[in-house]
C-alpha cells in the first residue's frame, strides 16, 4: 500500500489541492508534476539503487515540497525531513542515525539534486525488519537527533492516524486550510490529511500576518493550523474579525495560554480549539466541545482513542501509533503496554473528562513547538573552559511558549566568560531555538538529594 | 535602558538570531532576505522585551516592524504607525 496513490485514487483532477502565492495546483495538476518529478528522480542517476531507500528531503515549505516529498513516497522511498535549522553536524548526525541513502536537496520540483550519502559503518538498526514495515516516514522527536529516537511511521499507519483524526477535524473537498507551520516538522497529520481528503491547503508566510489574512479571504478559508503566537498576531491585525469566518481553528505547536485565547476570540468572535499533536501518535486530542468555556484544554480524545492517566503521566491507546523506534530498534509491540503507550506528558482530567497539559516527565523545553533538552544545552555549555556548571530551563511567554535560559556557575567568579562566546559557541553547536536567549551568571545551583540539577 | 538605534539593533539581532549577518549589514537591510523566520522573530519579541522593557503588543508582530535595523529601532521606541 502506498499512501500517494491512494491520495489520488480518491480525488478530483479538477479540484484545487495547493494554493500559494508562486504556485496554484489541482489535484490533476499535483499528480501530473509529482510523476513528472518521481520519474525524473529515479531516471537520475544519483538514486540510490535499491528497493525502500532513506531520503532526507531539505526543501523550504511550499507548493514543490508536497510535490517532492509525495515524490519520495511514490518511489516507495522512507522520507526523512531534514528541518532547515540544523547546524552541520546536527544534519550529519541525522544522516548517519537514520543511515540515509541520499539526500535530495530542492529549490523546487524542477530545481533539485540528489546528494548521495556514503557511511563507514553499517546501520544501527536491522534492515530488513524497517523494510518489512513498510515505512513513509522516519521522525525525530526532538527536531534532531540529539536526545531522541527515530520515529518510524508505515504507510498502513499513516492511514490509521489520518483517519483517526478526521473523525474529529471533519475535513473534506469543501474546506480550504490556511497553513503557516514548518512543513519539515507537519506533513503528515496535516497536508497529507488534508490531501487524502480533498481539501485545498492553502500555504501562507508564516511571519506575515497581512498576507496571511488577504490570502484567508482571497480563498475562503475555512480551516486554520497554527500556533498561539499565530494567533496573536492575526488577533492585532485592523482585519482581524475576517477570521470569525472560518469554521475551526487548531492551536497547536505549543501551550495556549487563556491571555491568547481571550484577545483572539474578542477580536475574531470566533473560539481556538488546542489539539496535541504528537509525533509518536499523530493528533489523537482535540478541545472540540470546549473550546468557548475551556480554551487551555486539550479536550477529550477523538472517537478511536481511549486515555487514563498513570501516575499523573498521560497514556494513549488508539490507531496510528508509530511502528517502531529507530535506533535503537524497538518495534511498537515492545514499547507499548497492552497497547498504551505512555506518552511522558503530565496531564490532569477534569469533571468533565476534559484533558489539561501540565508539563513533561522527563526534563524538555518546548520552544515554539520544537523540542529542547536542557542537558544537550548544558553539556555543550559546560564544554566552555570558564563554566564550572550550568542550568538550562524554560522562560516562559503567553503568547511565544518558553525560550531556553541559561544559568551559569563561572570557574572564576570575578571574570565570568563574555556571554558572546557563550551564544557562539551554542550557535555553532545546536540548531537556532536551542541556543539560551538568556544568561545569567549565580554562585550556586539547586541541587536534588542525589546531586543531580533541580528542574522544577 | 540601553539605547534603540538602527545600529544596536543590528548587533543585537546578529548576536541572538542571525550570527552570520555581514559587517556592512545596513540600518534599511531586510532581516527576512537575510534569513529571519517566524522562530527568529519570536525569539527577537522576547528579548527585546526583556532587555528593553518593552511590551511588544499583538498590533506590533507585523513583518514590516521586523524588516530592518531601523524598523526595529522605531519599534522599540515606540514610534510605531
Amino acid at each position: 500500500m502506498n499512501i500517494v496513490d491512494l491520495i489520488f485514487a480518491r480525488s478530483t483532477a479538477a479540484h484545487s489541492a495547493v494554493v500559494s502565492p508562486e504556485l496554484q495546483l489541482t489535484f490533476g495538476e499535483l499528480e501530473a508534476r509529482m510523476k513528472d518529478c518521481a520519474q525524473r528522480m529515479s531516471s537520475d542517476p544519483a538514486w540510490p539503487k535499491k528497493t525502500r531507500p532513506r531520503i532526507g528531503l531539505d526543501a523550504p515549505s511550499g507548493t514543490d515540497y508536497i510535490v517532492v516529498a509525495l515524490s519520495i513516497l511514490k518511489q516507495n522511498a522512507c522520507f526523512v525531513p531534514i528541518p532547515a535549522e540544523l547546524t552541520a553536524s546536527e544534519r550529519a548526525q541525522l544522516a548517519k542515525s537514520t543511515a540515509l541513502d541520499a539526500i535530495v536537496v530542492a529549490k523546487s520540483a524542477e530545481d533539485w539534486r540528489i546528494e548521495p550519502v556514503t557511511h563507514d559503518s553499517p546501520p544501527a538498526f536491522d534492515e530488513s525488519a524497517l523494510e518489512a514495515l513498510n515505512p513513509a516516514f522516519i521522525r525525530f522527536s526532538s527536531g534532531t537527533t540529539g536526545a531522541s529516537k527515530g520515529i518510524v511511521i508505515s504507510h498502513e499507519t499513516l492511514l490509521g492516524r489520518i483517519t483517526a483524526a478526521n473523525e474529529g477535524l471533519r475535513i473534506g473537498p469543501q474546506d480550504r486550510v490556511l497553513w503557516v507551520l514548518p512543513m519539515a516538522h507537519h506533513f503528515a497529520v496535516s497536508i497529507v490529511l488534508y490531501l487524502y481528503h480533498g481539501a485545498t491547503t492553502i500555504l501562507a508566510p508564516a511571519s506575515d500576518p497581512k498576507v496571511m489574512l488577504t490570502m484567508l479571504r482571497e480563498h475562503g478559508a475555512t480551516v486554520m493550523y497554527g500556533s498561539p503566537y499565530h494567533y496573536t498576531m492575526l488577533s492585532g491585525q485592523p482585519d482581524a474579525a475576517t477570521l470569525g469566518s472560518l469554521r475551526l481553528a487548531v492551536s497547536t505547536a505549543f501551550a495556549l495560554t487563556n491571555e491568547v485565547a481571550e484577545l483572539f476570540a474578542s477580536k475574531t468572535g470566533l473560539h481556538l480549539t488546542q489539539g496535541m499533536g504528537i509525533i509518536e501518535a499523530g493528533l489523537p486530542i482535540l478541545n472540540l466541545e470546549h473550546a468557548r468555556d475551556k480554551p487551555t484544554s486539550i479536550g477529550k480524545p477523538l472517537p478511536a482513542f481511549e486515555v487514563k492517566l498513570n501516575d499523573g503521566e498521560l497514556m494513549l491507546r488508539g490507531p496510528g501509533i508509530f511502528d517502531a523506534y529507530l535506533t535503537p530498534w524497538q518495534p511498537r509491540e515492545t514499547v507499548l503496554h497492552d497497547g498504551w503507550f505512555a506518552t511522558g506528558d503530565i496531564a490532569e482530567m477534569d469533571e468533565d473528562g476534559c484533558l489539561y497539559l501540565r508539563g513533561r516527565v522527563r526534563s524538555v523545553i518546548n520552544v515554539g513547538g520544537l523540542k529542547c533538552f536542557p542537558e544537550e544545552v548544558e553539556a555543550i555549555l559546560c564544554s566552555h573552559a570558564g563554566v564550572k556548571a550550568a542550568r538550562v530551563s524554560g522562560r516562559a511567554h503567553p503568547a511565544l511558549g518558553a525560550m531556553p535560559s541559561a544559568e551559569i556557575i563561572p570557574q572564576n567568579a570575578e571574570s565570568p566568560p563574555p556571554v558572546i562566546e557563550l551564544r557562539k559557541l551554542c550557535q555553532e553547536r545546536l540548531s537556532a531555538y536551542k541556543v539560551p536567549l538568556f544568561y545569567t551568571f549565580v554562585s550556586e545551583l539547586p541541587l536534588t538529594p542525589s546531586g543531580k540539577i533541580r528542574r522544577y | 535602558m540601553p539605547d534603540a538605534t538602527p545600529n544596536t539593533m543590528i548587533k543585537l539581532v546578529r548576536e541572538t538570531v542571525l550570527p552570520d549577518l555581514p559587517a556592512d549589514f545596513s540600518t534599511e537591510a531586510d532581516f527576512f532576505e537575510a534569513g529571519l523566520d517566524s522562530m527568529g522573530v519570536m525569539q527577537l519579541v522576547m528579548y527585546l522585551e526583556e532587555r528593553f522593557g518593552k511590551k511588544v503588543e499583538p498590533t506590533e508582530l507585523s513583518r514590516d516592524n521586523f524588516r530592518s535595523g531601523s524598523t526595529l529601532a522605531t519599534l522599540v521606541n515606540g514610534k510605531t504607525a
